[in-house]
């Protein structure tokens, strides 16, 4: 190929054509075979842009796929839409953090008066059973079953949480935990009963 | 430092700024050529330890010779391949490139803000160019399959790739310069 050509070539883009084409596995054998001796060295139709085409080829390939890779995770990371929904899931988590902290905390406030008979049990000479200077299980039964307890029928009506803002699975059934404190103060009063007899 | 033939070698310190300075290049054209990222690495590292044994010799241009030096060892390498390919002349060549593009733009031999500008030229692309290139080398279908899925002659998806190459490269040729 004559030097004219190859400038010609190189000017309108062909050799940046051969060169994806070869790249891209879309040549005949022929053609395969006539690109590569012109990346060939040893042979006198060796041209060094032809090499260079062929990098250049691979980059700007490498360079597609990256862009493109990207703007999928960037429109997933940052649609306006996916931060709009974790906002709201966040405010509604902390709101129904806020409201279970509160409950909690006005359960705890109601034991206070009548926890003083409690007291005394920690104080005899009986094995320590629990941490707590009281057994709150019997109070947290009492504070469940008092339904027309203003306070506490305030929480359950959501007072403090709008009911629109409850999650689906949020049931009234009794809680675990609440079981626990049932079986916990069952079975101290069982093992309480076999020390005294 | 002279060798054992009393030769000087070229300082490691400058085979290090070679690579530096070509190593992307080099890794591209033999990915080109040998359609496999795993060996166009191990092909790259013979290369520039030619370069650090042989460079000296070279008596033209350091990145001509390196091309000339990439090619020879990628024959090489394709010699051994399509021997225990059992005689399969075309293997090498019958398949796209493999790998994945690393995420890592020196591994992918371009730099991220190459990545940008390239990103930025797709997007001034008519929709039909773009549709195009993103399933020639996003996807990697073949032309013939596009044409099909699209169905419009294959002249016409040949037409609008080699369009869409030009363009793109034209908006970074100074990129590829550099």
């Amino acid at each position: 190929m004559s030097e004219v050509m190859k400038q010609s070539e190189q000017n309108d883009g062909s050799l940046s054509w051969l060169a994806f084409r070869y790249v891209s596995d879309e040549m005949s054998d022929a053609e395969v075979d006539e690109f590569e001796s012109r990346l060939n060295p040893d042979t006198p139709a060796f041209e060094l842009a032809a090499c260079e085409a062929v990098a250049r080829t691979v980059q700007l390939n490498d360079a597609v796929v990256l862009a493109s890779k990207p703007v999928v995770q960037c429109v997933a990371e940052h649609s306006p839409l996916i931060e709009t929904i974790r906002r709201d899931v966040v405010a509604r988590r902390v709101s129904l953090l806020a409201a279970s902290i509160t409950v909690l905390a006005v359960g705890w406030a109601l034991t206070l008066p009548t926890s003083s008979p409690r007291l005394e049990v920690v104080e005899s000479p009986a094995p320590p059973q629990a941490e707590y200077p009281f057994d709150l299980s019997g109070e947290l039964v009492q504070l469940w079953a008092n339904s027309d307890d203003e306070l506490v029928a305030s929480v359950e009506e959501g007072q403090l949480l709008p009911a629109d803002d409850l999650p689906e699975h949020f049931s009234t059934d009794v809680p675990d935990w609440l079981l626990a404190a049932l079986q916990s103060r069952d079975a101290s009063s069982v093992s309480s009963e076999l020390m005294e007899n | 430092m002279p060798n054992s033939d009393g030769e000087d070698r070229i300082e490691p310190d400058s085979v290090a700024d070679l690579y530096r300075q070509h190593a992307g290049e080099m890794r591209a054209f033999l990915t080109g050529v040998l359609r496999d990222r795993e060996l166009a690495d191990e092909v790259l590292q013979s290369v520039f330890r030619k370069a650090l044994e042989k460079g000296h010799t070279a008596t033209e241009n350091i990145r001509s010779w390196l091309f000339k030096v990439a090619w020879n060892e990628a024959m090489l390498v394709r010699r051994v391949q399509n021997r225990r390919a059992s005689g399969l002349q075309k293997a090498a060549r019958s398949r796209g490139v493999s790998g994945e593009v690393p995420e890592e733009s020196e591994s992918a031999a371009v730099r991220q803000e190459t990545v940008d500008q390239v990103r930025r030229a797709i997007h001034l692309l008519p929709i039909e160019q773009q549709i195009i290139v993103r399933m020639r080398i996003y996807e990697e279908k073949k032309f013939a399959v596009i044409a099909e899925e699209l169905g419009v002659p294959l002249g016409t998806v040949l037409s609008r790739m080699r369009a869409a190459i030009m363009k793109l490269e034209k908006s970074l040729g100074q990129h590829f310069d550099e």
